[in-house]
């Protein structure tokens, strides 16, 4: 084989990318590579000086005209779920890739699984999506020996493109694509506009993450208590139409208090064709976080899972239906 | 170099951006401009290119931040190398490759600049420490590669040695950088 010795260094140090799909297949070429990138990190540690004071809004400004930035956080909830799912799948080694989760899919098929969901979204706003984890640019990296990419980062590429492409799409998105339809994750098909199933992306990728986190012995983590709030208004949303497919629509209202962390209270229609000045049946008071899990068939409905007061039967149709709304 | 929690911020950082925040833009800009200009104006030696080459950096950043991948190192770093090949093609347009021992002889980077953060602080004086203690032989291969972008072949050329020593001086140099600062209970990136 023959290697681009006299061009490593170069590389490593952000020149002539033209080496990469060489060093991402070489073990010896890689090292060098390695060692000389950790030294060129320290080397740009080494000093620091305060630039002028103008120089910042020069640069911000040269920047927004360069590419525009988003009009506005509506799906700020997907993006900061995005980052801690990068983070936690970046820290599994190997074996804990092929680790069960809960529904017994391993770790990596729960990561595809969400790249396929990604997908779909940006299928139906008729962006061109990735479609394999066939070696590009981005899965050509090396591992740290330098072998050749394993199915595990591969899954993890497939699932960063997607969501780099999700999140560059939907970023400068104006009123009218946020207002497109767009497939929803789960066994029931069903089209909400984009801003929506956004959030139940975010919801999906959250849900996900704590599964990953479940087989790894890590404890659950919610979202921010925004998030959390804006996630279970997603849910609360889709319920009324949820009851009513269930064949359990009914007229009346359940008063829902959501404790702790996003904390909300919301007055839930137990039907389409009830309002939301509806008669209260019951009161159901249950911490957000467990309602969120609660939503994503991750807590069991029992009549100890929240506090209710009134009508049991109303409150536990609401919880039993509630707990379908999860996507898979 | 950095725990785990800055890699974390590399990767929230970096999705922001994705999505287009600018919020994400201003904060990447606010912790880690100066390290990019330190290294531009070392490069240049001029605070006016060390500004273009800065203002460039942030831009492809903004532009493009999917190219940037927290696997590899931290957004500093990042910034750094974007900063870095800008300050040196401004250079190359410039056609000042002619006074690079001149800036080496007058200008050696070991300098201490103003640090803020009492972390980066210590690290920054550490690494700066191993830089000057490196045989000048090394110092001299790894300043003309790295600040300067010379290859092997001008890297020979400007200190009047045959292409393969000049090789062997940067190889040595920078393994013998990341040892010390090894030893000295630094360790890189976690990813």
């Amino acid at each position: 084989m023959d290697h681009p010795d006299d061009l490593l260094e170069e590389f490593a140090f952000g020149d002539v990318p033209d080496v990469g799909p060489h060093v991402a297949e070489c073990a010896r070429c890689s090292a060098h590579v390695s060692l000389a990138r950790q030294a060129a990190d320290w080397l740009a540690s080494s000093h620091s000086a305060p630039p002028p004071p103008a120089l910042r809004s020069r640069v911000l400004a040269a920047a927004v005209r360069a590419r525009p930035p988003s009009p506005g956080s509506a799906f700020s909830a997907y993006v900061s779920q995005a980052a801690d799912f990068e983070v936690l799948i970046d820290s599994l080694s190997p074996a804990q890739w092929s680790l069960p989760t809960t529904d017994g899919r391993t770790v990596e098929d729960l990561v595809r699984h969400l790249a396929g969901n990604d997908g779909n979204v940006l299928a139906d706003l008729g962006t061109a999506v990735p479609v394999s984890d066939s070696p590009g640019p981005a899965s050509a990296r090396p591992d740290e020996r330098g072998s050749p990419v394993p199915a595990s980062a591969r899954a993890r590429d497939l699932w960063r493109d997607r969501s780099d492409l999700l999140m560059r799409t939907v970023g400068p998105a104006e009123e009218s694509l946020l207002s497109r339809p767009v497939r929803l994750a789960g066994k029931t098909p069903m089209r909400r506009p984009l801003r929506e199933a956004m959030m139940q992306r975010a919801f999906e990728t959250w849900i996900h993450r704590d599964d990953i986190r479940a087989a790894v012995s890590l404890p659950p983590e919610a979202p921010s208590p925004a998030h959390l709030a804006r996630i279970v208004d997603f849910g609360l949303a889709l319920l009324p139409g949820a009851m009513d497919a269930a064949g359990r629509g009914r007229s009346g209202a359940i008063r829902l208090a959501l404790t702790g962390p996003g904390s909300a209270s919301h007055v839930v229609p137990l039907s389409t064709s009830s309002g939301s000045s509806a008669p209260a049946l019951a009161h159901v008071e249950i911490p957000a976080d467990r309602f969120g899990r609660l939503m994503a068939g991750r807590v069991p409905v029992t009549p100890a899972v929240a506090v209710i007061d009134g009508s049991r039967a109303a409150a536990l149709d609401l919880l039993t239906v509630a707990a379908t709304l999860g996507c898979e | 170099m950095s725990d785990v929690r800055s890699h974390a911020d590399d990767v929230r950082l970096r999705a922001m951006l994705v999505a287009a925040d600018e919020s994400a833009l201003t904060e990447a800009y606010d912790r880690h401009a100066p390290s990019a200009y330190a290294l531009a104006a070392r490069i240049t030696g001029d605070p006016c290119w060390a500004e273009d080459a800065v203002q460039e950096a942030f831009v492809e950043l903004w532009r493009h931040p999917e190219r940037f991948d927290p696997h590899t190192g931290s957004l500093r770093t990042w910034l750094c190398m974007l900063a870095r090949r800008r300050a040196i093609d401004l250079l190359r347009r410039q056609s000042a490759q002619r006074t690079h021992l001149t800036r080496l002889a007058g200008q050696a980077p070991v300098e201490p600049t103003v640090e803020d953060d009492v972390v980066g602080a210590a690290q920054a004086k550490a690494v700066r420490e191993c830089v000057r203690d490196l045989p000048a032989l090394y110092r001299d291969a790894i300043a003309l590669a790295y600040y300067y972008g010379l290859s092997y072949r001008q890297v020979a050329i400007e200190l009047g040695i045959p292409e393969g020593t000049a090789k062997s001086r940067l190889r040595s140099g920078l393994r013998l950088l990341a040892e010390r600062m090894s030893a000295a209970g630094y360790v890189e990136d976690p990813v």
